[in-house]
């Protein structure tokens, strides 16, 4: 049997002792064979340690990834569903996820995104980029927001008044009533009231 | 040939010889590798919004080594000759396929836009961000290019994935056709029949295509 069959077999949720009788295979031999399937992207472990190990295996490849939506659920306490899936192939930092994300103009992400800010190392990247994708009020806004209502990183003063003099921004269609006065000063409409943050 | 680390290796590389940021899909046996469908590729499928972006790649692949390629004994003679042809580069054993708005008479819709399937970022001098397009849209795609090996693609994608949605096929297929694509449903009823000796289709999908032809 070559490696693609053995997925075939295998496909779904296994243990090291499913997989042996599955394959007749002894404990040893399907070690060897996990390992195999994991070299060829077939197979993912779950679990280690204390734990007994679950393996998932797949007829189709998994690829380990790295994106906008694992750094949000990485950070935020409500985890995201991703609405696809993105993978960036560089160094992707925090700075370029809360860019991205907040292009997507989706509430319930643009709440998650507030957790970000906490973590902010580079001011001047992160307003470069949002300057770039034509965002820099919107990010200045949500960090203000971020600011109200958790423990947040403070935004140096040079590089906060840069956002707020910032004329790239998206609008929202529509705005709560909450943040009116944040949306005033940022000149924008705050997508979500305070009440959604809970 | 080339594999999927290869190939986000080569994407990485052009990204750091792009002169401006550039985003594109991927399609065909590209898309296939993200999928994960198949393990190497021989051509590498992208469709550009526009001639500038299409141009400023070509810039970059060609400061790579990639040299202009005829289309003669890759596309049928009619395909050859048609208006939205691509532009082929190759090096060695590898080959771009580039267009532009149209793959032949068959356009990269808003539908197929909002439908992507993965995102990929590669970002060094500049970003080359290349989305990856539906399963059921590399289905329709590859039924219009109609080269060498797509139907055993096609083939491959339907018995690896048992989740494939006809309904979106099908409503594209007609969409295209109302666009101006007078060969899309024939192309796509032609995969179709030859599909069904491997896999089922109910028939009410083909009633679908053949009301429109009517």
């Amino acid at each position: 049997m070559n490696i693609e069959e053995y997925a075939k077999l295998l496909e779904g949720r296994q243990t090291v002792d499913t997989i042996s009788s599955l394959t007749k295979l002894k404990k040893t031999s399907s070690l060897n064979l996990i390992s195999r399937l994991k070299k060829s992207h077939y197979l993912v472990k779950t679990g280690g340690g204390k734990q007994k190990r679950i393996y998932i295996i797949s007829q189709r490849k998994i690829f380990p990834e790295i994106g906008m939506f694992d750094m949000l659920n990485k950070y935020t306490k409500e985890k995201i569903v991703p609405p696809f899936k993105h993978i960036a192939h560089s160094n992707y930092k925090v700075e370029d996820a809360i860019a991205d994300l907040i292009s997507l103009k989706n509430t319930r992400i643009n709440i998650g995104v507030l957790s970000l800010f906490n973590h902010v190392k580079d001011w001047n990247y992160l307003y470069n980029l949002s300057k770039q994708k034509n965002i820099a009020r919107n990010v200045g806004l949500f960090y203000d927001i971020a600011r109200t209502r958790m423990k947040t990183r403070k935004m140096p003063e040079n590089i906060y008044k840069r956002f707020l003099n910032s004329k790239s921004f998206i609008p929202y269609a529509h705005g709560g009533n909450d943040f009116r006065e944040l949306g005033k000063k940022w000149k924008l409409k705050v997508p979500f009231n305070r009440v959604d943050l809970q | 040939m080339i594999t999927l680390d290869d190939q986000n290796a080569l994407f990485k590389l052009i990204s750091s010889y792009l002169r401006k940021d550039i985003i594109c899909w991927a399609f065909g046996g590209t898309a296939m590798l993200f999928y994960g469908y198949k393990d190497s590729t021989k051509d590498i499928d992208l469709i550009f919004e526009s001639v500038e972006d299409r141009d400023s790649f070509i810039t970059a692949i060609t400061e790579m080594g990639y040299a202009k390629k005829s289309l003669v004994n890759v596309y049928k003679e009619d395909k050859s000759k048609d208006k939205n042809a691509p532009l082929l580069y190759s090096r060695g054993d590898e080959r771009f396929d580039l267009f532009v708005k149209n793959i032949f008479r068959a356009e990269l819709s808003s539908g197929m836009k909002k439908r992507f399937f993965a995102r990929h970022d590669f970002a060094e001098k500049k970003s080359l961000i290349l989305y990856i397009v539906s399963k059921e849209d590399i289905i329709l795609l590859k039924s219009v290019t109609e080269r060498e090996k797509d139907f055993e693609d096609i083939l491959k994608i339907c018995t690896t994935d048992k989740n494939i949605s006809w309904d979106i096929i099908t409503d594209e297929a007609v969409s295209q056709y109302k666009s101006g694509d007078e060969f899309v449903l024939i192309d796509l009823e032609q995969v179709m029949l030859k599909l069904k000796k491997y896999v089922f289709i109910k028939q009410e999908y083909f009633g679908k295509l053949y009301k429109k032809q009517k």
